[in-house]
């Protein structure tokens, strides 16, 4: 086992807090299979939906989840990276914008019996993500 | 946290290994060899130091064998967030003398 450790210059130490960044930026923008974004985008689409069947349609919503949560991770340890987050902000925010548009689906179902907003904050949380997902392409590019 | 540089974590292709960990949870030891430009034998080596001295864990899940999953550990993520602080104090004990030290 090692016991003298070389203290590093500053360039030296600053060179390795690159190497650092470089390296996990490497990781976390390892390309996703192409399928994943449309399969994604309809599950939160169909999730979001769900609020349109009242009670009836908890059921489906945790079914619809369980699929997106169990679809994400196989994909990930297909790809050797089962639990790393993107790097690209534009794909966080949009991500972040259809999980919202869930959320919202959730209050409106709780204010008003019609389902036509529902129906529009279902399309619109798959517009988001599928955006979001042409955003993280164009940041990781395309698998080997 | 005590920032402290770490003489396992210190070489460079283990704290690039470290770093990768770190943002990934758990990775395919296939994701790292990608992107580290060793052979497999000299990343095998690389690996079994940070395997030893504990900050490491390797496994191998479900069915297939024949992939390698490598993890930190609590104590191998402490001691690298010590590094990286020791390398940022290194870097910011460099003083850079601003504009306002030369006007009169």
């Amino acid at each position: 086992m090692e016991n003298n450790t070389h203290v590093p210059d500053p360039a030296e130490a600053r060179e390795a807090l690159a190497s650092i960044d470089t390296a996990q930026r490497a990781v976390r923008d390892t390309p996703w299979p192409t399928w994943i974004y449309p399969a994604n985008a309809f599950l939160l689409g169909a999730m979001t939906l769900t609020f349109a069947l009242g009670d009836d349609g908890f059921p489906f919503l945790l079914a619809a989840g369980a699929v997106l949560m169990a679809v994400n991770v196989l994909a990930g340890y297909r790809m050797g990276t089962p639990y790393t987050l993107p790097t690209s902000r534009v794909f966080l925010a949009l991500v972040g914008a259809s999980t919202a548009c869930l959320f919202a689906a959730f209050v409106v179902s709780e204010l008003t019996a019609q389902a036509w907003p529902i129906v529009v904050l279902a399309v619109a949380a798959a517009a988001f993500y599928l955006a979001g997902g042409v955003a993280h392409r164009r940041s990781t590019g395309t698998p080997r | 946290m005590t920032a402290e540089l770490d003489p396992i974590i210190h070489p460079t292709h283990r704290l690039r290994i470290c770093a990768m960990l770190v943002a990934g949870s758990t990775l395919e030891l296939s994701v790292i060899k990608k992107h580290l430009d060793l052979s497999p034998s000299a990343l095998s080596k690389q690996v079994a130091a940070l395997v030893d001295a504990g900050y490491v864990k390797q496994e191998r899940l479900g069915s297939d064998t024949r992939r390698v999953w490598l993890s930190m550990t609590r104590q191998g993520r402490k001691a690298y967030q010590g590094h990286i602080a020791a390398l940022r104090e290194i870097v910011n004990a460099t003083t850079v003398p601003s504009p306002d030290n030369y006007r009169g």
